[in-house]
């Protein structure tokens, strides 16, 4: 937009303006009127408040450090909302302020709740910092409301603190209650147990296990032992039978035994290089023959005296040692045989026992299992009961939880919010600036043409030129703007008159009244 | 230098009658002599002038005073109107795209100002049935006898054209007011007896410049069958009246080749 554009919508605005002079200053006086009357109507707030510190540290926690649990503070302040909306407090606070509706319908105590409500709010600055603000119409209301609600926030605040730690002690107590019973009652079952089975007594299995243990080894032991002696024994009757050969190793047949073995051996070396007709061969041959026959004969003999060992072998002293030797050996054998019999058996008895035992043990394990960890848990129990103890006690004498206020209500000196005076001056700073906005918008959206530049481009071709617009014989305001002006600003000088204090509105109305009355009756 | 100017020039440097008589010798009219012209102007004595409260009331402007205000608007459009009709006395139909577009006060403003030179006279016919608003330029009328008009005319065979003009308290401006009302006046103006009419005019004097005040071209259709009688047509646009697609319709309705220009009125930047 160049600078005549400018200045050609600036001339608009202004000869529009002074076009519509009057109504401009008809719908200013309109506004002026309503804001007036608005401003005197508008109800003062008034606004009081109050502080609550919730406290969360206190020389308790130090000494108390990891023994009592303190209910945590932070939840509270964060929860101070839902707390003072609560229904039943506020229904208290409105009783006690004596707020109540008359007719006690739920309908009435419901609006009554939520005028409070609206008027209420509750703001926690910090971690422990919590303001309760309430608005009235009047400073006393505010001012009373604010205290009842600030007290009864803070008794339920410390009623429901003690209220939890009582809770949370006697949930413990309980619980360490429970497990002491159970506990004993798993004891009297392992020793009721015990007593009516010798073998589920503490010990046995044990005992058992090492008796196996002590057996299996004497076994081997033994075992050990007899195998020693039986290579002994082997080895002296192979002692024994060698000092008889010695002894019998002249005797004839051996004799005849080792002169066929030569003859034998002879044989063997002629037939290697001579046929079996070979003299020498023959005679070898009859010589063996002779002497195999000289053999069994011998052998007959021999064997008619039936094994007999000769005296000349008894009589040897180092069989004879042998002997004894041998017998020794053959006695511990028999000795060892027995002692491991023995064992053997005991070993399986007490294998037998065992195996009795087990069942019973695993019973017995499984019960003190069961007490072990009701022991442990009992313990447990009993170490919270006590931290639970303390803190109950700790709230119960106010010491858990400090709460005070910070900064007590106060009595409203001004309302709040902007005044009825403040509305009246706005009002009357939009009467002078809508009524024309409203026009200029108008003439923005407006299609009609207000200036040669706005023709459409034919005419705008053909333009010759453009009569000024001169001033009109009926110049100014038409009657109708006058008259209009005329009774807008008598109203609102009766309003202002009447806010002011000058005039009574009231009066004017019982003037009317007695105006049309008498007309209302003639009638 | 526009024509009128320069009979302006003439007017102040001779004697009346000699500069009437050089530039008659250059008219191609057969039937106006310098010794008519002489007797025209004789016979166009002013019968009285206006005072400054009946001019104010009449509804023209203060064409003496100097730098009064809309004059010099009025005497450019005069210029501008003149430099574009080719014809010697020209028909000059003035109409507004809307009622109260003000063709009545540009028509009476314009033939003012055309008869400001006092070598040219001007002749105002009020054709607008429903505005008769300079029909009280006439001196006699003003006086409350009312004097004969263009229906008068119309209906009454009897009368000729000298009878229904009247005269004004403007120099050489002359008037012919709208006259009695016919019963049923709907379609007068397609008479024959019209044209007569304004052929006549045209020819009665030398150097006068005929205007009809006519009913707004998008409302009436009297303004359309004046349009096709007058040599050119000035189509007015109103302030904050109309939207440019009513101007552009009101231009197509006279036909732009009848369009001698548009002119914008109750303009608000050139009023102060």
């Amino acid at each position: 937009m160049n600078l005549e554009d400018t200045r050609v919508a600036g001339r608009i605005c202004v000869t529009e303006i002074r076009r519509n002079v009057g109504w401009l200053i008809a719908g200013g006086l309109v506004i002026v009127i309503i804001a007036v009357s608005v401003g005197a109507a508008w109800p003062a707030r008034y606004q009081s408040s109050v502080s609550i510190y919730v406290e969360r540290q206190n020389i308790i926690d130090p000494l108390m450090a990891g023994r009592a649990v303190r209910t945590e503070v932070a939840d509270t302040a964060r929860n101070a909302q839902e707390r003072v909306y609560n229904r039943s407090l506020m229904l208290a606070a409105l009783e006690r302020a004596d707020r109540m509706p008359a007719e006690r319908d739920s309908l009435a105590e419901e609006h009554a709740l939520m005028r409070v409500r609206a008027r209420t709010s509750v703001r926690t600055i910090g971690d422990n910092l919590i303001r309760i603000t309430y608005e009235d119409g009047t400073a006393e209301d505010a001012f009373n409301m604010t205290k009842l609600l600030a007290e009864l926030f803070m008794a339920d605040l410390m009623g429901t603190q003690e209220r939890e730690s009582t809770a949370a002690f006697a949930f413990i107590d309980a619980q360490a209650r429970k497990y002491q019973t159970e506990l004993q009652e798993a004891r009297e079952r392992i020793q009721a147990m015990r007593e009516v089975d010798p073998s589920a007594r503490p010990g046995v299995f044990d005992e058992l296990n090492r008796r196996q243990v002590t057996l299996t080894g004497q076994i081997d032991d033994l075992e050990q032992s007899l195998r020693e002696a039986r290579i002994r024994e082997a080895s002296l009757q192979e002692q024994l039978s060698g000092e008889v050969e010695i002894a019998t190793m002249n005797t004839r047949a051996q004799r005849y035994r080792k002169r066929i073995s030569e003859l034998r051996d002879e044989l063997d070396r002629l037939r290697l290089t001579y046929h079996d007709s070979y003299p020498d061969i023959v005679h070898i041959r009859q010589q063996i023959a002779d002497l195999e026959q000289q053999l069994n004969s011998e052998e007959a003999l021999s064997s008619e005296e039936g094994g007999r060992i000769d005296d000349a072998v008894r009589s040897d002293p180092v069989y004879q040692k042998l002997q004894r030797e041998l017998y020794d050996v053959r006695t511990e054998m028999r000795m060892q045989q027995d002692r491991l019999n023995a064992s053997r058996e005991q070993l399986a008895e007490t294998r037998a026992e065992l195996l009795r035992t087990h069942g019973t043990q695993a019973e017995i394990e499984r019960l003190q299992r069961d007490v072990q960890i009701n022991q442990d848990i009992y313990e447990d129990l009993l170490r919270r009961r006590e931290n639970a103890r303390v803190s109950r006690s700790l709230d119960e004498e106010q010491q858990g939880l400090k709460v005070r206020v910070q900064e007590s209500a106060y009595m409203p000196q001004t309302a709040i919010g902007p005044s009825g005076r403040d509305i009246a001056l706005a009002g009357l700073g939009l009467a002078l600036i809508l009524p024309a906005a409203t026009l200029v918008g108008w003439l923005v959206v407006d299609p009609r043409i207000r200036h040669g530049s706005h023709m459409p481009p034919l005419a705008r071709q053909y333009q010759l030129g453009a009569i000024p617009a001169l001033p009109r014989r009926r110049h100014g305001l038409f009657a109708a703007q006058l008259l209009t002006i005329g009774v807008l600003a008598a109203v609102l000088a009766l309003l202002l008159a009447h806010f002011l204090g000058y005039f009574d509105l009231t009066l004017l109305a019982l003037w009317f009244e007695t105006l049309s009355l008498p007309g209302v009756l003639s009638r | 230098m526009s024509k009128i100017e320069e009979a302006m020039d003439l007017v102040r440097s001779a004697p009346v009658q000699t500069a009437l008589r050089q530039r008659a010798r250059t008219r191609s009219v057969a039937d106006t002599t310098p010794s008519r012209l002489g007797a025209e102007l004789a016979h166009m004595a002013q019968p009285r002038e206006w005072t400054a409260a009946e001019r104010a009331a009449a509804g023209i402007l203060d064409f003496h005073a100097p730098a009064a205000a809309g004059t010099d608007a009025f005497r450019q459009l005069r210029v501008a109107v003149a430099e574009r009709v080719e014809r010697r006395n020209p028909l000059i139909g003035v109409t507004g795209v809307v009622r109260g577009a003000g063709a009545s006060f540009i028509s009476r403003n314009l033939a003012a100002a055309f008869a400001l030179d006092r070598g040219r006279s001007a002749l105002l016919i009020d054709c607008d049935r429903a505005d008769t608003s300079n029909s009280k330029l006439v001196l006699a009328e003003r006086k409350g006898h009312a004097a004969k008009g263009l229906c008068d005319y119309l209906f009454d065979e009897s009368l000729d054209e000298a009878a229904i003009i009247q005269a004004s308290g403007w120099p050489r401006l002359r008037v012919i007011p709208t006259g009695g009302m016919a019963p049923d006046s709907g379609e007068i103006f397609t008479a024959p007896r019209l044209q007569t009419l304004f052929e006549a005019l045209q020819r009665r004097y030398a150097d006068r410049t005929v205007i009809l005040d006519m009913p707004p071209v998008g409302e009436v259709a009297d303004a359309r069958i004046l349009a096709q009688l007058c040599d050119g047509l000035l189509l007015i646009v109103p302030y904050a009246q109309v939207d440019a697609d009513t101007v552009d319709a009101a231009i197509e309705r006279i036909g732009p080749d009848r369009l001698i220009g548009t002119v914008f009125n109750q303009d608000p930047v050139g009023s102060w």
